[in-house]
């Protein structure tokens, strides 16, 4: 089982984006056409696609003769409570401790956990049928290699860990910030949403760095085809199915996973 | 040469005053080689990917030119060929980079035996070497200093003296023995360098040690006297440090080697929108001015404007590699100016705009980026609006655009003809859709 996390410590990112052309260079996805960089600044995009699973972030703050630059790097947070996961209708998504994994040969691209990441960080790719989004690099992780972006960074910005171990340094990190006169310094993903298996040192409010204060998984609209579905099935007297249907699913899949754990122990 | 024709391929060769050849050569990553950083270190680097289409190193090229240069002067006679004719060239068919590296190393003549420092080079030719000060770095395929790759730092300075070969000797930092008291012990316990120890040396006589190599004589104590009447290292006492000075002092004032010296001199850049308060002359007098048109001085009241260029993280240099790269391209993918949002609004532009950005010597079209990051200077009382531009990009490439170096002054400072990019003044005026 995955045990490890991302820590993320924004203090120390110098905005290079070395991790979104190692993203790019392990996973061998393409260059997007960017026609121009966001107005007034140096991010290229603001949306995770499915050829772009990391973006980051850049945030100016202007007060007098004070300027700050401030990064932060984006992308799948592998939550523990993963609405992704919650929402999907195949098992293709799934949890295997920190990790949020997407098994490509059951997804058939319905697209119900792009539209519920809290995040954004799901995408359809409409060529391959199936969503895309971060790995955790777990191809390299399971051999031992660290995953792609935090081996690229040249500033020990993002770390990669035991995740208790990850939370304990960005406690630590955000004691020595505020220590330093940041106030607003505070971790992001300790507890939220069960806990993100990319933890933040955030040197302000979340939502400066376009990260949501308080992420919950958001409202899917039933699809067309889902919808059509439930009410063919009330036409019949079926319209308890779906939810009865769901909920013995994400049973299962609980089920599931505790036995994987107690295959590990 | 005419960029303009360059770039419409509109340039005829015969009218140009000397014969031009483009020779395919592969980029660094294509060859084994050494770079030298401006710390002094130098470093190793083996061929990562082959060379595309019929591309060769620059060693190879070089190596067939020679070849068939002396046998284009085999058989002369004249005394001005004889150097040629007998060069010591003897990197193998396929040229060697480590016989490149060899040579310069320096060797004993005869054997080839690698010189292990410069110290064992002899005037009466029984030694060879390509540069002196390189001696020690390249002792052979088993002892390439230049490969060393160990990333310790005992001393927490950025030494790092396992990591690559710092000429001369590996020694990392000049004039070291300024890191310590004039008792020898270090200024600072937590950034110690080097320092005396009584006991140290083969005869524990007394040495200087640590984690970087003494630039100094090893076993001269700190209270060492000067010799009187010695030459050279014997003229220096144990508290001078700056061995490469007369004295062994370092010298604010400067009466010789500086070209404007002997003391620093404040000079206002050659374009300035304020004179000199500092003397009457306004600009170094002494600095490198070609007289050309790359050269023309703008004044501040036709280019009120200052300007800077500068780098960014995504390309390098002229981008002749990054702005081949798609994954960069799709960082930066463009030519742009920055500016204030106060100076934008004064001049009607918003984010996005196609702005002009003119000089005495050129104009290129950029898109405006508005950020708080560039601000007014106050110089003098007076605000000063400013602008700044990447430099990377050029005429060819995925990513095309206008370089900037066409609006700076090609000067070269006084002493090393570096240029003067950094500072030169501008008009700035929103341009209509290309």
């Amino acid at each position: 089982m995955t045990t490890q996390a991302v820590l993320v410590d924004t203090s120390r990112c110098i905005g290079c984006r070395a991790c979104m052309v190692a993203c790019k260079e392990w996973n061998e996805l393409p260059a997007e056409h960017v026609e121009r960089t966001l107005p007034g600044s140096y991010q290229n995009r603001d949306d995770l696609t499915s050829q772009t699973w990391t973006v980051v972030h850049f945030a100016e703050q202007a007060s007098g003769d004070d300027m700050r630059w401030l990064f932060a790097k984006t992308q799948c947070m592998h939550c523990a409570d993963a609405a992704c996961v919650s929402v999907c209708p195949t098992g293709a998504m799934q949890k295997d401790g920190t990790l949020t994994y997407l098994d490509e040969t059951k997804c058939i691209g319905e697209g119900y956990c792009v539209a519920a990441c809290p995040f954004g960080a799901v995408a359809l790719d409409e060529g391959k049928g199936i969503v895309q989004k971060c790995t955790l690099c777990i191809d390299r992780v399971e051999h031992g290699e660290l995953p792609a972006c935090v081996k690229a960074c040249p500033a020990d910005a993002l770390e990669f860990g035991d995740r208790a171990q990850m939370v304990a340094v960005a406690e630590a990190r955000v004691g020595t910030l505020k220590g330093r006169g940041l106030a607003r310094a505070r971790t992001y993903g300790v507890d939220e949403l069960g806990g993100l298996g990319y933890v933040y040192v955030l040197q302000d409010d979340p939502s400066v760095y376009q990260l949501p204060e308080r992420p919950s998984a958001r409202p899917v609209d039933i699809p067309v085809q889902a919808r059509d579905w439930v009410a063919g099935a009330a036409a019949f007297g079926l319209g308890a199915i779906p939810v009865w249907w769901v909920f013995r699913r994400r049973t299962r899949l609980a089920s599931e996973a505790a036995e994987r754990e107690g295959e590990v122990r | 040469m005419d960029m303009a024709k360059v770039q419409k391929h509109t340039a005829d060769p015969t009218k140009i005053g000397t014969e031009v050849f483009f020779l395919p050569v592969a980029s660094f990553n294509e060859r084994a080689g050494s770079y030298t950083n401006s710390g002094r270190w130098i470093q190793w680097m083996e061929k990562a990917v082959e060379p595309e289409g019929d591309s060769r190193s620059d060693l190879w090229i070089v190596d067939r030119l020679y070849k068939e240069l002396r046998k284009a002067y085999a058989g002369s006679t004249a005394a001005k060929d004889r150097g040629l004719l007998s060069l010591a060239w003897d990197y193998g068919d396929d040229p060697s980079f480590e016989k490149v590296a060899l040579e310069i190393n320096g060797y004993t003549y005869g054997l080839r035996e690698p010189i292990a420092s410069f110290a064992a080079l002899r005037a009466d030719g029984s030694t060879a070497c390509g540069n002196w000060i390189y001696a020690g770095y390249f002792q052979g395929h088993e002892k390439n200093r230049a490969a060393a790759r160990d990333a310790a730092d005992p001393g927490g300075v950025g030494t790092y003296a396992g990591w690559a070969y710092s000429w001369p000797v590996n020694r990392r930092i000049l004039y070291n023995r300024a890191s310590a008291d004039l008792a020898g012990k270090p200024w600072d316990e937590k950034r110690k360098v080097i320092w005396w120890d009584p006991q140290g040396g083969a005869q524990k006589a007394g040495s200087w040690v640590g984690n970087d190599v003494p630039d100094f004589a090893p076993a001269k104590a700190p209270g060492a006297a000067a010799k009187p009447g010695g030459k050279a290292l014997d003229a220096l006492a144990g508290t001078d440090p700056f061995i490469m000075k007369p004295d062994g002092r370092g010298w604010l004032f400067v009466p010789s080697g500086l070209v404007d010296g002997p003391l620093p001199e404040h000079y206002e850049p050659f374009e300035s929108p304020v004179g000199n308060v500092m003397s009457p002359v306004a600009f170094n007098p002494v600095s490198k001015v070609f007289s050309g048109a790359a050269d023309a001085k703008g004044a501040a009241g036709d280019f009120p404007v200052i300007a800077t260029t500068f780098r960014l993280t995504e390309h390098y240099q002229g981008g002749s590699e990054t702005r081949n790269r798609p994954w960069l391209i799709e960082l930066q993918p463009e030519m742009f100016v920055e500016m204030s949002p106060a100076f934008a609004a004064k001049r009607g532009i918003v984010d996005g705009d196609r702005v002009q950005v003119e000089s005495a010597r050129g104009s290129v079209f950029a898109r405006a980026l508005l950020t708080e990051r560039i601000q007014p200077f106050q110089v003098n009382g007076t605000s000063v609006d400013a602008v700044a531009l990447p430099w990377h990009w050029g005429f060819a490439g995925l990513s095309s655009g206008h370089s900037a170096n066409v609006l700076t002054a090609s000067i070269g400072d006084a002493n090393t003809f570096i240029q003067e990019d950094k500072a030169f003044l501008v008009r700035v005026s929103k341009a209509g859709p290309q």
